[in-house]
This record gives structure tokens, C-alpha cells and sequence, in this order.
């Protein structure tokens, strides 16, 4: 790492999370009050998902994230956003946070682009007066034409992915968290993403980017971390990560 | 401050989708009620006889609040399910989304309050200043049906059946407040239930103001309030603590 480093802006420490598995989840209010009245408790098994997880994100750093389906990409992201608590361990992020997980999720599908687009600003954390200074912005780089006043149920996937890139990069995160999206945008958008993500570390925020496209791992990221069955089973120069990671998916 | 603009924001988001491509979208808004009110008025005042003068009046003044009520909570129960594209995609204060469903039933309820002075009205009973009560008796219900939306909401991410028993628990609760019938005609021994009962001291209220033309009782409203802040306090506590695990439930 040649970047000055003038901090962490992530810091994870030996966290583990694990989940109720989703079969043997109380679904019933009823059964649950018959349990607790006859004294049941059976102890639930849960599935661990992250064991033991360490590291940093330095400012102006992205960090790649690459791994096996299920190796616990998306709950590492969503645990760095607060989303989910920790069983055990620590995790200090220092900024503001934004995230694309879950592509346009939240947007309300009667709702205009336009509209969408104060709604999101203010769930990621601006207040009314800073999205409505920057909404012109963020429509003028989501680039939709006149579809900026349709209803967003009238978008495809590409444009949805726009939107919500747009209004997330446009709340100047310190912080941003990307989980796979990036492959769904066309060529044009997908770079000019980049250039914004290169402005972003310039400016010294930070990103963590999981993504299958082991290419795209390397060419952005500073550093590259490959997660298998919920430990770090590498984390280094990129082009050795993805190496190694290729080798062993290759392998079996 | 961030969560009173996400309330105003969600609010107005809620509002704008349900009356977007309607524009019918007032008229939608007090449909329900209304065919409620005309069904009831012919079966209490012409087929059972209560005997209750001006009953559309008497009925619209329990009515109305009560739909506010049951359909915030109805809504409030699935909420945070329904809200699970903010919870599961951005760290976020989900305690707004009972709040929000609470906030655009009570402007449904305000937008339907007009119907009923033109009712008044029309039947001669122009109700004169303790008409300003209202504005008491809107927040005291606002405190506490907020307080059982935070309460229904939180444990509606983990029961799924919980909307039923709600529905059954709502179906009780209708007769346990004064709407179809007088305080007067409950016997002397039951009468406590309506004084414990928030609501019922609520929707007693609005009826001493639009119906009775007088001021409300304020000794049971401040024991409403009281009861209210304290099932408030329950339900935000309560959703505090599950809060932290919604997100990997949905
Ligand atoms: N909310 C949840 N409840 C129960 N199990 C979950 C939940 N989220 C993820 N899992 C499980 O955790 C494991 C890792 O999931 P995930 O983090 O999405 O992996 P990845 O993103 O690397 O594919 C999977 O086995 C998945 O089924
Ligand atoms: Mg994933």
C-alpha cells in the first residue's frame, strides 16, 4: 500500500455471527405462548456463518471482496453497516455509511425516480435541505431522460441500478459498501461508476466491494480479501488473492 | 432532525402512493367508513331501534376514530415486513414505520373529520368551542395508538399469525368502546370497563364535542393520557430491545 494512511475508516476484530436457521424459526404467536405456558425451551440450532472474522479498511482504500456463494459476503456488508449485531466481537466504522445491497429495494414502485430519490437521500442519512441542493445532481448522473418522472415500476433493472447508485454515491458517503450490483449496469454506466469510486478514494472514503467478477476485484480494488466458510482465507495484493482463489474454485 | 424527516418523508410517501392515479383518492379515503355508517344507521335505527337521536351523528363520532385506530394497527402490524427494503439494506431507525402507518391513517382520519360537521350541520347540531377539545383528544389517541403500533410491530416480524389474532383482538375490542351504543344503556356494574378503557374514553370524548355539544370529561381524558404515555413507553421499549435482530428475520 503506497496510499497514505491516515486512519482506519473500518475495523473489524475476531467478529462472529450466527443465524437461527430459517426451518426451525417460531413463526407462530399462538405455538410460541403454548411453549412458554408448558415450560418448553428446546435450544435452537444456529448456523455460523462469520468465525472469527479480522480487518481494516483504511480511508481512501477498497478493499475487493471475493468468495463461494454462502462463504458470508453479504453478512460481512450488512454487519459493517450496523445492519445485523455481532454475536460476539467488535466492529468500528468511523463515517458516514452508504450502502448498495439489495438494488433498488426500498424504492416505492408508484413512486416517480424523482421522488424516489428525496425518500432514499433521507433514509441514507441527509437531511430534506441537503437532498433537495443535491437532487438535480443525482438526476443528472443517473442519466434516465424524461423516465426521471415515471413511476419506478416502469424501469428495468439497469435504470433501478442507476437510481440507486446515484442517490448513494451522491450522499457523500465516507463509507461505501457495494455488494455485487456493479455487474448489472451497462458498460457506459459501469465506468463512469468507476471514475466515480476513484473520485470517492481521492477524496479518502472508503469502499468494500463484494463482487463474483474477480476481474473487476483487481482492477479496483486496493486490496483484495477472500472469505471462505466464514473465515478470511486470504487478504492481500489483488492479483495474487484472486489467483489463489481461482485455483482452489478451480480445484474443487 | 434525521427521524423527524424520515417520518414527514415516509408519510408523505404513503400518502402520494395511495392516492396516486386515483382521483378518486379523497373519495377512497372515507369509503369504507362511510359504507360502514350507512349500514350500521339502517340496522340500529330502523331495524333494531336503539333509540340514540341523530344515530348517523352518534355512530360517525365513534366510527371514524375507531377506523383511524384498527386500520393503523392492522397496517402497523406488517410494517416493519413491509419495510424490509430499508431494514435489511441501510442501518435505520425502524421504529418510524409503525409510526408512519399511524401518521397517514391520521390524516385519513382529519380528512374525514369535515363529513362529520357537515353531518352536525345538517342535523342542527353545530358543535360551538369545545370544538377545540379535539385537538387534545386527536393527541392523546395519537400517543396511544402509536404506543400499540410500536408494540404490534415488533412482534409482527417474528409471528406471522399475528395479524390474525389481531383481527380477532380488534373484533372484541370494537365492543368494548361506546360506538354502537350509549355509555348510558351499559349496566352500572360493567360501566368501569369504558372509564379503563382508553379508547373508550377517547371516543366518548369526541362524542361530548360533536355529538353532545359539550366539553369532554377531562379527568378521564388525563387518566387516558396517562394510561396512553405509559403503553407508549412500553411499546418503544419493546421495539428497542427486538430491534437490533429484525433485519436477519425478514
Ligand atoms: N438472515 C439470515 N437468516 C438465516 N440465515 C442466513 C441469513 N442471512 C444469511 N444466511 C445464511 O448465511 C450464509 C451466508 O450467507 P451470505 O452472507 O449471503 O453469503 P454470500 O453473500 O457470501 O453468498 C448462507 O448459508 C445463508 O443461508
Ligand atoms: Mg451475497
Amino acid at each position: 500500500m503506497t496510499r497514505a494512511q491516515t486512519g482506519h475508516a473500518v475495523e473489524v476484530r475476531d467478529v462472529w455471527k450466527s443465524f437461527d436457521l430459517v426451518a426451525t424459526r417460531q413463526r407462530h404467536l399462538k405455538q410460541s405462548l403454548v411453549d412458554l405456558l408448558a415450560g418448553r425451551r428446546e435450544p435452537r440450532p444456529r448456523h455460523a456463518v462469520l468465525r472469527g472474522v479480522d480487518l481494516s479498511v483504511a480511508r481512501g482504500e477498497t478493499l475487493g471482496v471475493v468468495g463461494r456463494n454462502g462463504s458470508g459476503k453479504s453478512t460481512l456488508l450488512r454487519l459493517l453497516a450496523g445492519i445485523y449485531s455481532p454475536d460476539r466481537g467488535s466492529i468500528e466504522t468511523r463515517g458516514r455509511v452508504a450502502t448498495l445491497l439489495e438494488l433498488g429495494a426500498g424504492f416505492h414502485m408508484d413512486l416517480t425516480g424523482r421522488e424516489n430519490v428525496e425518500i432514499e437521500g433521507i433514509v441514507l442519512g441527509l437531511s430534506r435541505a441537503e437532498i433537495h441542493r443535491r437532487a438535480a445532481a443525482v438526476v443528472e448522473f443517473a442519466d434516465l431522460g424524461e423516465y426521471i418522472d415515471q413511476p419506478v415500476r416502469t424501469y428495468s433493472t439497469g435504470m433501478y441500478m442507476r437510481l440507486a447508485f446515484s442517490v448513494a454515491v451522491h450522499v457523500d458517503p465516507q463509507i461505501l459498501l457495494v455488494d455485487e450490483i456493479l455487474s448489472v449496469g451497462d458498460a457506459g454506466f459501469v465506468a463512469r461508476c468507476h471514475d466515480r469510486i476513484r473520485e470517492f478514494q481521492r477524496q479518502g472514503a472508503s469502499v468494500v466491494l463484494v463482487t463474483h467478477d474477480t476481474g473487476a476485484a483487481e482492477a479496483w480494488s486496493d486490496r483484495v480479501l477472500w472469505l471462505d466458510d466464514g473465515r478470511v482465507q486470504s487478504m492481500g495484493d489483488p492479483g495474487e488473492v484472486v489467483d489463489t482463489y481461482l485455483k482452489a474454485v478451480e480445484g474443487g | 432532525m434525521a427521524f423527524r424527516d424520515l417520518l414527514w418523508v415516509l408519510t408523505l410517501r404513503d400518502l402520494r402512493a395511495r392516492y396516486r392515479g386515483h382521483g378518486l383518492g379523497y373519495f377512497w379515503s372515507i369509503l369504507n367508513p362511510l359504507l360502514l355508517l350507512v349500514v350500521y344507521t339502517v340496522v340500529f335505527s330502523t331495524i333494531l331501534r336503539v333509540g340514540i337521536d341523530d344515530f348517523v351523528l352518534f355512530l360517525a363520532c365513534g366510527l371514524l376514530p375507531w377506523t383511524w385506530f384498527s386500520t393503523a394497527l392492522s397496517v402497523a402490524t406488517g410494517s416493519v415486513r413491509q419495510g424490509a427494503g430499508f431494514v435489511r439494506r441501510i442501518y435505520f431507525p425502524a421504529q418510524v414505520l409503525p409510526l408512519v402507518a399511524v401518521l397517514s391513517q391520521l390524516v385519513h382520519f382529519l380528512v374525514s373529520l369535515p363529513l362529520v360537521l357537515l353531518l352536525a350541520a345538517v342535523l342542527g347540531r353545530v358543535p360551538g368551542a369545545p370544538l377545540m377539545a379535539l385537538v387534545p383528544i386527536v393527541l392523546i389517541q395519537t400517543v396511544f395508538t402509536s404506543g400499540l403500533a410500536l408494540f404490534v410491530s415488533s412482534l409482527g416480524v417474528r409471528f406471522r399469525d399475528l395479524e390474525h389474532i389481531l383481527s380477532n383482538v380488534l373484533l372484541v375490542l370494537f365492543f368494548l368502546a361506546p360506538i354502537i351504543y350509549a355509555p348510558e344503556m351499559v349496566p352500572t356494574g360493567l360501566r368501569w370497563v369504558l372509564r379503563v378503557n382508553p379508547l373508550a374514553v377517547l371516543i366518548g370524548g369526541y362524542q361530548d364535542v360533536l355529538y353532545r355539544r359539550a366539553w369532554p370529561d377531562w379527568m378521564s381524558l388525563g387518566l387516558a393520557l396517562t394510561v396512553s404515555v405509559l403503553v407508549f413507553g412500553a411499546g418503544a421499549l419493546l421495539f428497542e430491545r427486538e430491534r437490533r435482530g429484525f433485519a436477519e428475520l425478514l
